[in-house]
Formats: structure tokens, sequence, C-alpha cells
């Protein structure tokens, strides 16, 4: 008989778990999007995009609620939106955060820390600059299936595919809290009916210091990671060259001593070129080796101008730091500081174009 | 149910014996426990991403303790309690097998509050500990009076269990930076050292062997599954290690508490978007032997001392952990059990080699005489 009390207790444990308390999609507030303004009075407004999943059965345009509120940090949004909101509001499928520029030159750091403290994000977060307010960007919805927070995530998501580097949450925070190495994030903006990516912004820690337009953003990406994918015109003979990359490669080297550090960085591209627009020439080994050279020098041009921002600005969105730390045992974050203005790098593009596509 | 062998001394009959491969479940799954989820930060403090070296160094220093505590048991005639009783006598001996008792009781105590803090923090912070605890205890208090086989089993099973959350390491090491792990050491040898102090207190849990010994069949083939067991462990705090490095920067990596759960976090499939919480869940069953073989053992020593029956001590020990672990609340005093615990256990490793000098001068003098 023992031995059945015992089964009867741990069944019905088992069963217990069916009482928990449950929550339906339409009747929870999902946050997806929320975008941060500088309010008035030292505040903060937030604005956040509710989709409306309704009961009915017309499937009808994706419906959004927008709600904006004032408060005084960042997590008080979340209270003075609950104060508007009918319904629990639920953050954990947060897909999107944006800030307006003008938050980000005052600093992000108090944003960081709620992000990376609070259990229920996602990491795979996306988080953007806004040129402009935050506030008009959700607001203005851009498709009609779409909700914004679908649309903007789509946006980020499929940009990083091409030529913008990744810029997931975690990403973020591993640069912001790492040695040697400043985050950097997409640039938005609202044009009249849709919103593009219009260039990187750069961080020094939590403080936005410096923006690159998104045309020398391919540069950077070759620069920063391996990738596939990616498009980058060049004007060629009085026309138009496109190539696209098929394979890029990045190697950093450092040698000489910690106190005068000399980098080398070199890129390999595999290309493709796929638009000769305006130039009369047939596709022979003689022009793609011209067309290389074009390339390289534009690309080295583009890589110089673009270290030297670095250094005038004195970020290192590259980690050239971060790379001297784990290459040199006595690594000195100040000192590495004070020299990186005097740096020496050296890039070296390698450019091979291997096809022409399928007409010649 | 009353599965507990009510042999005196130790000659346990041989329905209650483990053959010698379980040797390598007992040892590793009571290794790794609530530690390994966040135990990267306390390494990295200390010697930054060179801690690597620490957790190879603490593995080959735990295969040397694990073959004193054979040497200690090969002619000590049993266990831990039988072993006392010749050196010091039956009542300092009694005494000292009491401290292992409490230590042991600790050990479970701090694995079942630490693992319930991660439920609170990660996925219901408003979970009512009284009636979680209530239902973990008597789960475990089921098992345990079901006998040390049953305890087996269940390391078996969450050694199995454990296996497939070590595929989810594919995820962090894609994301990540793999420059973070080249080799050049900038530490120095005393930060290197500290590191190690720490790792070993993820290793604490083969000294159960002291007590479960004599349930092993043909204990001196068990020998090698036991190094496997400890090789094992070693090579999965490795793993862990290099991939938290490979995921976060130095920097970071000290700000995050649990560097295991939050590296999860990036595992995302289209069925399931928090994969964290399944891995919590999962990990209930790594987390659950640790318990039952922590107060298993905790439970033995009175049994063997006082020869009172193991089943009414089991239900006292889980009344007298209960309470507590419902009364303790907060990140601060779990801090304080923690290191508590972790003094505790690497004074229960420095004193097996002092015991086995002991051991062996007190088989020489009784020899001569």
């Amino acid at each position: 008989m023992k031995k059945h009390w015992s089964l009867l207790i741990m069944v019905s444990v088992v069963f217990l778990a069916g009482c928990m308390a449950d929550k339906s999609v339409e009747e929870n507030a999902i946050v997806q999007i929320v975008g941060y303004d500088v309010g008035e009075e030292e505040r903060i407004r937030g604005t956040v995009s509710i989709p409306q999943y309704g009961k009915s059965e017309d499937k009808q345009a994706a419906s959004e609620l927008y709600l904006t509120v004032d408060a005084d940090s960042t997590k008080d949004v979340e209270v003075e939106i609950q104060k508007q909101s009918s319904k629990p509001i639920s953050i954990g499928k947060l897909a999107v955060t944006l800030y307006s520029k003008e938050l980000a030159e005052k600093g992000l750091d108090d944003n960081v820390d709620v992000l990376s403290r609070d259990p229920r994000l996602s990491r795979n977060m996306f988080l953007g600059v806004v040129d402009g307010s935050a506030k008009d960007l959700i607001e203005s919805g851009y498709t009609q299936d779409e909700t914004t927070s679908k649309h903007l995530q789509g946006l980020i998501e499929n940009n990083t595919l091409h030529n913008f580097p990744s810029t997931s949450l975690h990403d973020f925070l591993y640069a912001y809290y790492a040695q040697g190495m400043d985050p950097f994030l997409p640039l938005l903006k609202k044009r009249e009916s849709f919103v593009e990516l219009s260039g990187l912004a750069f961080f020094k820690k939590g403080l936005l210091v410096a923006e690159v337009p998104d045309s020398k953003i391919f540069t950077f990406k070759m620069l920063k990671e391996n990738f596939i994918k990616g498009m980058q015109d060049l004007p060629f003979e009085g026309g138009t060259l496109m190539l696209e990359n098929i394979g890029s490669n990045v190697d950093y080297s450092l040698t000489g001593p910690l106190d005068d550090p000399k980098f080398t960085i070199k890129v390999k591209l595999k290309a493709e070129v796929n638009e000769m627009a305006g130039v009369d020439r047939k596709a022979t080994p003689k022009l793609a080796k011209e067309m290389e050279e074009k390339f390289v020098e534009y690309f080295n041009k583009e890589a110089d101008e673009l270290i030297s921002l670095f250094k005038e600005k004195k970020v290192d969105p590259l980690g050239l730091g971060n790379f001297t730390k784990t290459r040199k045992g006595n690594f000195d974050l100040t000192q590495w500081q004070d020299n990186y203005s005097e740096l020496d790098v050296d890039v070296q593009f390698d450019v091979k174009i291997i096809e022409y596509g399928i007409f010649s | 149910m009353n599965k507990l062998n009510n042999s005196q001394g130790l000659n346990i009959p041989e329905n209650y014996l483990v053959t010698p491969a379980y040797v390598f479940f007992l040892i590793h799954s009571m290794q790794v426990g609530v530690g390994i989820l966040g135990f990267e930060k306390y390494l990295v403090e200390k010697a930054g991403f060179d801690a690597w070296i620490s957790i190879l160094i603490a593995g080959g220093i735990l295969h040397v303790i694990l073959w004193m505590i054979y040497r200690l048991l090969q002619n000590g005639g049993g266990d831990i309690v039988e072993i006392h009783k010749s050196i010091f006598g039956k009542y300092l001996g009694g005494f000292l097998s009491l401290l292992f008792c409490a230590y042991f009781t600790l050990l479970a105590f701090t694995v079942l509050i630490t693992f319930i803090e991660v439920i609170k923090v990660w996925v219901f912070p408003g979970m009512h500990v009284w009636v979680f605890a209530f239902v973990l205890l008597f789960l475990v208090y089921y098992l345990v009076s079901g006998g040390f086989r049953v305890i087996t089993g269940i390391c078996l099973i969450s050694v199995i269990i454990g296996l497939p959350i070590l595929l989810l390491k594919y995820f962090p090491v894609e994301a990540g930076h793999t420059m973070n792990i080249y080799p050049a050491v900038s530490h120095s040898i005393p930060g290197i050292l500290g590191a190690t102090k720490q790792s070993i207190l993820s290793f604490l849990g083969l000294e159960f062997l002291l007590i479960y010994y004599p349930f092993i069949k043909n204990p001196q083939k068990s020998k090698k599954w036991a190094h496997y067991g400890v090789f094992y462990t070693t090579m999965i705090y490795l793993i862990s290690v290099l991939v938290t490095f490979v995921y976060y920067s130095e920097e970071q990596l000290k700000q995050v508490v649990w560097g295991t759960i939050s590296a999860w976090k990036i595992v995302e499939f289209p069925f399931i978007e928090r994969f964290e919480f399944v891995g919590i869940a999962m990990w209930l069953y790594v987390v659950l032997p640790n318990i039952c073989l922590g107060l298993w053992g905790a439970t033995r020593i009175p049994k063997r001392v006082f020869n009172v029956k193991q089943k009414y001590m089991v239900i006292i020990f889980c009344i007298a952990i209960y309470f507590p672990t419902v009364l303790i609340d907060g990140r601060p005093m779990i801090d304080v059990v923690n290191n508590l615990s972790g003094q505790l256990g690497m004074y229960v490793l420095m004193y097996i080699p002092v015991l086995l000098v002991l051991k062996t001068i007190s088989d020489k003098v009784r020899k001569r005489t």
C-alpha cells in the first residue's frame, strides 16, 4: 500500500502542473519594437508598437497600437506603458530596439546595463540608431502586411547578410565590455515612405562619436569579418563597374614590440563583376587586371580613410586593441589608448576577379 | 520501499552492489552540478583567458587525490568511518566522520539552493520556493530511500540526459571570436594557481567515493573507471570554459553571473526561442544526483557511527535542509553558503593526503607491535 501512496502523490504533482495560469497571445501586449528619444526635462521618451491580434476571422492588414510615454529611466518606460495598456506587457519577443541619435550622443550606458541584465531579452535582438526621431520612425507604418517591428527586423537581418556587418545585442555587448574594442550600430533613416539603412554609427563605450555613410560600409565589413555576398560599385573609364563579393577573407597580423606595434591587415577578395555599364571593352585577362588594380586602389584609399577617421575619433571598432591583448601578454590599456592615434596600420587588398556573369 | 540495506558493518549483500563501470557515472555526475553553469566568471577574475590552464592543473590534482583515496580505501577495510575509527579511535574518529556528514549535507544543500536561485532568476521570478523545495525534496527522499542502486541509476540517467546539452556549445562557438583563445599566457603563476583553486571547487564530489566504496563490486577494477570519470569531467569543463572564452570578451565575462546559461540564450530554433528554459529544465536531472548522493552519503555516516536506521535519517535530513532552503533568499546569502561549502571542500581535499600519511604511519606501527 505504501508504494501506492507515493505513486498517487507523484502523479498528482505531475498533473498539478496543468493548473498553471495560461496566457494566450491575444490577451498579451507583446512588444516587439521599442524606440527611445530624448524627452522633456532630462527624461526619456519611449515608444512601443504592439501588434493587435484580433479574434475576428477577417484577414486584414496587420494593425498596431503605438504608445508613447515619458519616463525617468529605461525600465520606467515599461512601467509607464503598462499604465496605458489594457493588457499585460510582455517584452520577451522584443526584436528591435532603436535609439535616436540625440540620445546616443548623450550616451547609452544606462540602457546597455538594462539590456545586459534582463534575462527575458534575446541576445539576437537588433539595436539601431535613428537619424531623427525614433518615435516618428516607429509610428509610420511601411507595408500593409507586416508590422513595423517585423519590417525593421527583416531589414537589418537581411542587410547583415549583404553589405552590413552583423550587429546583434550580443555583438554590441561583446564590444562594449571588451578592452580595446568599441561597438557600432546601424544607422536608420526615415525617408518619405520607407526606412533605409543609411550608414554605421561608431561608439566610444556608450557614446556615439562618429558616423560613416553606407557607401563605405562594404570596405568596413571586409576589414571586420569574413563574408560572402555584398556589392560595391566603382566608376571605371567613364562607365560603372559593379563588383559582387563571392568570398572575402581578412587576416590581421601584428609585428613589432608592444609600445610600437605594426598592424598588417590583409584582405583577400574573390569577386565577380556583373555590371560593366558604359565600358566598351571585351572581358579579357588584361581588362580584369586593370579592373583589379583599380579596385585595390579604391579599397586601399577607402580603408585608409576609415582607419584615419577611427584614429581621429579614438574609436576602435575593428578591435585592434583586443587583438593585441590576445597576442601579447603584457597588454596595457591606457598605454594602448595613448598610442592609438599614431598606430601604424597597413592595409593590403588583394582583389581577384574570377567571373563576369553568363554573358561576355 | 525500504531498500536501504539493513546489514551492519561492511558486509554488504551482493544484490546491493554496483559493477565497477558505474563508478564512472557516480564520480562524473557528482562532480558536475550547478558549478558549471557559472564558474567561468570566477576563473576569469583570477586568471583572465589563461584560466584553461588552471582547469587542466586542477584536473591533474584531482587525479592525484583520487589515487590517494584509492590507496586509503584499498587496505582501509571499508569506508571513511572505518578508517577514522582505526586511526583515531571510536570517539574522535566518530566525530571526524560526523564532520564529513555535515559537509555532505552542506554540499547537497548548496546545490539545492543554487539551482532554486537559477530557476527564480531565469524562469519563474515569483515562484514559491516552499512548494518547489517540498516537491523536489520529496522526490529526493523517494530516490534516496530506494537505496544506493537507485541513486546509481539516477547518476547514469543524468549523464545521458546531460549529453545532448553539450551539442548546444556549437552555437556560441559559431557566434564567437576564436582569436580569444590564442595561447599567449599573460598571467602570473599566482593568478593561475588562484584560478586553479577556484576551479577545484567545481570538481568537488569525488570524495563521496570514501563512503560508497564498499558498495562497489570488485573495487579494484573500478579504479580506471573513476579516473576516466575525472578525466571526462575535466574535458567537459575545459570545453565549457573555452566556449565561453570564445563567446564573451574578457571584461564582459566578468560581469556575467551564469556564463553557460547566458550562452544558451544565443540558441534559437523556430519552435523554441528561449532555449535556456529547456536547458535549465534539463539541468534538473544533472542536479538531482548531486542532491541524492549528497543526502545518501550524509545519512549513511550516522548509520555507520550510531547504528541507526538510515531511512529515518533520510527523513530527518530532508526536513533539516527543507527549512533553511525556504528561508534563504537572495544572492548575497547564497554566495556565502557557496563560498563556505567551497572552503570546506578544499579542506576535505587537503585532509585526504594527511589522512593517507596518518594511515600509513599507523599501519606501520601496528605491524611492528
